[in-house]
């Protein structure tokens, strides 16, 4: 079985098909929940700005999608600590679908930055963690038609599995492997990472989308993104976000 | 819309023993001197725990965990709620003060000295004096640039930073720059990277960067008291490893640990040493930097308008 379908990968990523591109310019504004015990046992939330870049290769059989987003959300917690968090996130869908399937499913990537600043703590108030994961995607589309204007509902959610990650360190800003230790670039590295694997650090997406297609070829849709990530690193960190996009997608090919 | 947060689940309780509890442990996990000090900070929770109760009110349990921290004996841990900030200062107030502002003012700065910044100086009998109040004050290069032009013509430059009680180690670097044109190794450092007692990272050197833009190669004095805390002792170990500097007066106060902070679920913060610091000959900063001429004020002297320790510095110029 598994041979059976690494063959039809193999066939249907080599197949000579018609492509379509697509260029994706969105903006929109993020919810944020977080959780940093590098810094407190308490929760922050709040709402902050995001833009996003996208690109979709489409052919008959497969989806590839690349989506850069950029977020700055200040949240705060109960008693009222201000939390800065600069988020940068680079997500890569591979989805494969038969032929009048609405259903797809393949592979992701998900790369994601964040930089958390908090308020009145007058040392290592900076924490920074960094993650590339992989795992399986799963993707449901179904179109319908208002008035003679075509629509398209795609839902789109992804499980990472495996990876690895640079955390904050147990107390220092800078990974356990730079700052205090005197090694260099590759030795700090390796000094510094954590595996991403199940069970422990966990990373997950959800992200339904209404498109509506305009005449020229180009489209409209809103999008929300929802994921969650939690990285037991040195200090455990997890965050549950939420991005609505408002995304004008342009046919470049 | 929001509901985002709410899959992260709520904040828990933040009841008296629950504060108690995560202000124990993460002290026990964190804080960097247990072992230097000979604290058994088991015992410690043992004697504590008994006095916390569910029914306590807030100053109450204030009072309770600020007592908990006084046992780090360590100026910089402290315990901040909206009504109260604990502290540990013995490491000065029992040790005589050994510094007059009011004398320094009118006897040795008078009305004519110069500002450049956060430094206040005169020339003094041919010998620059140069009073820094604290390192929390911005140092900028041409507030350097200021006082090297003036030490040019000087027979040696005093550096006054008795009860500076620290700031930022930029500007202590800054300033033990400038009178060096190599760039030197003054002690080690490490820092918690794990919960267990003896988890810390490697020891990586301390060093005084070169200064780039001119330098003073003549001598230099600087004068201490137990007040001098926190990056004022790491300056005063920069400086003692200066072959051109002598310290004076008396053994600073310590604060060798950089202060991390942690927020209690109850909301009230508290900072800790979180890191250890030693000389080249591995005594601790946290003991504080010894001298190598040793002065106190006198206090006839200091009646009479009469800086000992300033005059004592003085003296080692001719």
């Amino acid at each position: 079985m598994r041979i059976r379908f690494l063959v039809f990968l193999i066939v249907i990523s080599t197949a000579s098909q018609a492509q379509n591109h697509e260029l994706w310019f969105a903006g929109g504004m993020r919810a944020e929940g977080l959780r940093d015990l590098g810094y407190s046992p308490l929760r922050f939330d709040g709402f902050g700005l995001s833009g996003a870049l996208g690109y979709q290769k489409s052919k008959e059989n497969k989806d590839v999608i690349w989506l850069l987003n950029y977020n700055q959300s200040e949240t705060t917690n109960q008693f009222n600590r201000g939390l800065t968090a600069t988020t940068v996130g680079l997500l890569n869908l591979n989805l494969y679908h038969r032929e009048n399937s609405n259903f797809s499913w393949g592979w992701s990537n998900n790369n994601g930055l964040q930089h958390r600043l908090i308020s009145g703590f007058d040392n290592f108030n900076g924490r920074t963690d960094v993650f590339t994961s992989f795992g399986p995607a799963g993707a449901y589309q179904t179109s319908f038609s208002i008035k003679s204007q075509t629509f398209t509902f795609k839902a789109i959610s992804h499980v990472q599995m495996i990876g690895f990650y640079l955390p904050s360190g147990y107390v220092a800003s800078l990974p356990s492997g730079f700052g205090y230790e005197p090694n260099g670039a590759i030795k700090g590295f390796w000094e510094s990472i954590y595996l991403f694997y199940p069970g422990g650090a966990f990373n997950a997406g959800f992200w339904p989308k209404l498109e509506w297609h305009l005449s020229t070829g180009n489209s409209i849709s809103l999008n929300y993104l929802y994921e969650y990530t939690r990285l037991t690193g040195a200090q455990m960190h997890e965050r549950s976000t939420g991005m609505w996009l408002l995304n004008v997608s342009m046919r470049i090919k | 819309m929001s509901c985002e947060k709410h899959l992260l689940g709520g904040d828990g309780e933040a009841s008296p023993t629950e504060v108690f509890e995560f202000l124990w442990k993460d002290i026990n996990n964190r804080y960097s001197y247990f072992e230097l000090k000979g604290i058994d900070w088991d015992e410690v929770k043992q004697r504590y725990t008994e006095q916390i109760d569910e029914h306590m009110s807030e100053t109450e349990l204030f009072d309770v965990l600020a007592a908990m921290l006084f046992e780090l004996e360590d100026g910089h841990v402290n315990l901040t709620s909206p009504f109260n900030r604990s502290r540990n200062w013995d490491w000065f107030q029992d040790e005589p003060l050994n510094y007059n502002q009011g004398v320094i003012d009118r006897e040795y700065l008078g009305r004519d000295f110069h500002i450049s910044g956060p430094l206040r100086h005169q020339v003094i009998n041919g010998i620059l004096y140069v009073n820094y109040r604290s390192f929390a004050d911005e140092l900028r290069d041409k507030d350097i640039d200021a006082i090297l032009q003036r030490a040019e013509n000087a027979r040696g430059v005093i550096i006054d930073v008795r009860s500076n009680g620290g700031g930022a180690l930029n500007n202590a670097f800054n300033l033990a720059g400038a009178f060096t044109n190599q760039s030197y190794t003054y002690g080690k450092v490490r820092i918690k990277n794990g919960s267990c007692s003896d988890c810390f990272s490697s020891w990586t050197d301390l060093r005084v960067p070169a200064r780039e833009k001119g330098w003073y190669n003549g001598a230099v004095v600087v004068l201490t008291n137990s007040a001098s805390y926190s990056t004022t002792t790491y300056f005063s170990e920069m400086m003692r490893q200066n072959p051109r500097a002598l310290i004076l007066g008396a053994p600073t106060g310590g604060g060798g640990g950089s202060p991390a902070f942690g927020e209690l679920p109850n909301g009230w913060t508290y900072r800790f040493s979180s890191t250890q610091a030693v000389t080249l000959e591995d005594e601790h900063f946290e003991i504080g930097i010894p001298v190598n001429v040793r002065v106190d004020l006198d206090k006839s002297e200091e009646d009479q308008g009469i800086d000992t320790m300033i005059e004592r510095a003085i003296a080692l110029f001719n």
